[in-house]
């Protein structure tokens, strides 16, 4: 089956919005970029469609689609609390102390946590979607971890 | 699909996502047309000469420039770098701040196209759009290899000629500053070239590694002993007052906000003629001087000074960006300047444009009225100083909060600069007491002092003492008369109770806030409501479960109204966010102390 923009939305924009939402702590922000990384990919489908991978494209553009919103003025007061607006009956289950620790993460640690862990992207494809190297990534992975620890075990 | 603990965790977080409608709400914007632009490709060459001579040129300004007003404060802060100055005697006031004047925030309709392989550049074209600066596209930083990742911002300018702008010049300081708070804000941005479009051709201007990072403190509590009004009005009466016998006038003052945080203080003066500011350019110390001193005095925290001189017939003389905040100062200068800390051969002016500045308030404030007509609030959410309410909200030295006259604070209207100047001799170092009222602006309920350093100082902390809860539930609770703290240990455990005492200087800082909170929005007299959605953006957030806070407290003659918030709404209302930051303070005053580290772990979570 040839690979189209419409194909591309419905195998990823579910898991993308799902781990952009944890790692900017905002399901509507992260709807947003991926939709706008949706959008771009449209318009520009005659050159994307000659990519390898033109969901790395993606992701890659829906990251910085999310940076971008995040910094944006109509967006600043609500970023700065670390909005979660999922309503009660879909709350996450993650007891509050871990979800809260997780979202004091610097915003890469979270970010690289979610597209490795929630995409289950690989060390270098998140690099890639990042716009930083493999030892960053690992470097941000390994802190989340270091500073998640003590939580991760009661919680486990 | 990787299994250790972090992963599982991290799965369990994702939130229901629906795509219901969003497919074809995609495919009906994308069928709108394409929003990119034909880029510009013209072959720049001379580049790597232009960016010597600039560099040459930057290097004798540090040395050879003293400044005025501004650079006056930078240098007594000993920390003046970066300095820039452009020089030139043709200037198009229309040039790179897209028509609008300098106070023209926003709404440019400026659109700029941003190739997918900048995208991660974006925040940096939002910032300097946002300020009117008038970006024609990003393109491939030259010297890359030099100064690492980075983009050229190519600016566009109206000049009919090659030769720099005023706005040009400030320009230049904009994008240097909006890269570096993009550094801060996590891109990976290690310099920023700047080009100019003029006249249908890209000139390559200069690349600015960005190595500098704006302290911090600028942003941290204590907030602002001063409302931006409050700031404004100072800084507009003690600098009219020190310019009064010289031929410079002030004609226009504000401070605002960037979205950043940071304070701006913008100046525009006017001057006769370039000859005339020529002989009095030290005058114009006096700008820095007075933020200097507002920021010292009352922790104004004003960071960025930006000052637009014109002569009377609208030519532009000298324009400048003091930046305190990165230490680096930015100016363009006519000619015709070249005394003070300006030597440069005199050539006669020749500007004839002129050019009007168009004064930009945000629209009024929807203030309550009272019986007699006069409205009544507190002048922080002033847009600015005509927007003032009638009965401007004020704690009396008795503790009790109500209003004052804001024609009483102001004083009497000098009639002329001779009137104001003998008015200033007789009041200097003196106290001016002022009745508070009730709103009813009838009531007198209390005294008011204006003068130096008593207007707005806050009222000894001797006496306060408060209790405060916090948590999931609101479950931690600190009583400072008791000398008790309760912690939450999850809803399977009782709570422990132990004592805990914070130290005088944490009570001092936190009373502080809290009286300042009270001045800005009287939220412990007249209550606290918080809109959930102050910048109507039609989204509001509901958190479950949620924080809730408690908080009654007292000080020397002042009882406040008790507080019981939910914050389910997350609210952004600039009162929410202050008090939900004051929580935030004890609570990590609370955890730095022995007493609440020997207590045992939470055991458990709410949901």
């Amino acid at each position: 089956m040839p690979v189209t923009p419409e194909l591309l939305f419905h195998r990823h924009y579910r898991d993308l919005v799902g781990a952009l939402a944890v790692a900017a702590g905002s399901r509507e922000l992260a709807a947003d970029a991926v939709q706008d990384a949706f959008l771009e990919l449209c318009r520009r489908w005659d050159r994307i469609a000659n990519y390898d991978k033109p969901e790395a494209w993606l992701m890659r553009v829906a990251v910085n689609k999310l940076r971008s919103e995040q910094r944006s003025l109509r967006r600043r007061a609500a970023l700065l609390l670390r909005v979660k607006e999922w309503p009660e009956e879909s709350a996450p289950v993650v007891p509050l102390a871990v979800s809260e620790a997780f979202r004091r993460l610097p915003a890469r640690q979270r970010l690289a946590c979610s597209l490795f862990y929630i995409l289950d992207l690989s060390l270098e494809e998140v690099a890639e979607t990042m716009g930083i190297s493999s030892g960053a990534v690992g470097s941000h992975l390994n802190r989340a971890r270091t500073a998640l620890r003590p939580l991760l075990k009661e919680w486990s | 699909m990787k299994q250790d603990e972090l992963g599982r965790l991290l799965r369990q977080m994702v939130p229901p996502v629906d795509e219901t409608g969003v497919w074809p709400s995609i495919q009906d914007r994308a069928g709108s047309g394409p929003r990119r632009q034909g880029r510009l490709l013209f072959p720049v060459d001379r580049r790597r000469l232009a960016c010597g001579l600039v560099y040459v040129a930057v290097g004798m300004v540090v040395i050879v420039a003293l400044g005025f007003g501004v650079n006056a404060l930078l240098e007594h802060l000993g920390k003046n770098e970066h300095i820039l100055v452009i020089t030139d005697s043709v200037a198009d006031p229309d040039s790179a701040l897209t028509g609008s004047s300098v106070f023209q925030p926003s709404e440019t309709g400026i659109t700029v196209s941003i190739p997918p392989e900048f995208s991660q550049f974006g925040g940096l074209v939002e910032r300097l759009v946002a300020q009117g600066v008038a970006v024609a596209e990003l393109r491939e930083m030259p010297y890359a290899q030099d100064y690492g990742t980075g983009v050229e911002v190519v600016l566009r300018s109206q000049a009919s000629d090659q030769k720099a702008t005023p706005e040009d010049a400030l320009a230049v300081h904009l994008v240097f500053r909006a890269a570096v708070l993009e550094k801060m804000a996590g891109t990976d941005i290690e310099a920023v070239g700047v080009a100019f479009l003029r006249s249908g051709k890209i000139e390559f201007y200069s690349v600015v590694p960005i190595d500098k990072a704006i302290d911090p403190s600028w942003y941290i509590t204590p907030a602002p002993g001063l409302s931006l009004q409050q700031a404004a009005k100072r800084a507009e009466a003690n600098i009219s007052a020190r310019l009064v016998s010289s031929p410079f006038r002030l004609t226009q003052l504000e401070v605002t906000q960037d979205p950043d945080g940071t304070r701006v203080l913008r100046a525009e003066l006017d001057v006769a003629a370039v000859s005339t500011a020529n002989q009095a350019i030290d005058d114009l110390d006096t700008i820095g001087e007075v933020v200097g001193a507002l920021n010292q005095d009352y922790q104004a925290k004003i960071g960025v000074i930006r000052t637009e001189i014109n002569t009377t017939g609208g030519e532009p003389v000298l324009w400048s960006i003091g930046d305190l905040q990165l230490k680096s100062s930015t100016w363009w200068q006519d000619e015709g300047i070249t005394e003070g800390a300006y030597p440069r051969p005199a050539i006669p002016s020749t500007p004839d444009q002129s050019t009007s500045t168009t004064v930009v308030h945000s629209g009024a404030t929807d203030w309550p009225v009272n019986a007699q007509g006069q409205t009544y609030g507190s002048s922080a959410e002033a847009t600015s100083a005509p927007d003032e309410p009638d009965l401007v909200l004020a704690q009396a030295t008795n503790g009790r909060v109500g209003y004052v006259l804001a024609t009483d604070l102001e004083g009497p209207m000098p009639a002329s600069p001779e009137e104001a100047l003998a008015w200033q001799a007789a009041s200097a170092g003196k106290t001016r007491v002022i009745p508070v009222y009730l709103a009813d602006g009838v009531t007198i309920i209390g005294e008011f002092q204006v003068g130096p350093g008593t207007a707005f100082q806050i009222p000894p902390a001797s006496g306060f003492r408060f209790v405060a809860a916090y948590g999931a539930q609101g479950q931690n609770t600190i009583d400072t008369g008791k000398g008790t703290f309760t912690k939450d240990l999850g809803p399977q455990e009782d709570p422990v109770i132990t004592e805990l005492a914070l130290s005088p200087e944490a009570l001092e800082l936190l009373y502080r806030e809290l009286v300042l909170m009270e001045n800005r929005w009287g939220i412990f007299t007249a209550g606290f409501d918080p809109d959930p959605d102050p910048s109507n953006t039609g989204t509001t957030a509901e958190l479950t479960p949620c924080r809730t806070y408690a908080l009654q407290w007292s000080g020397e003659g002042f009882d406040a109204q008790p507080i019981l918030w939910k914050d389910s709404a997350l609210s952004a209302d600039p009162a929410a966010v202050a008090l939900r930051n004051w929580f935030d303070t004890l609570r990590m005053m609370i955890e730095a102390t022995p007493e609440w580290r020997a207590l045992p772990p939470m055991t458990g979570g709410y949901q």
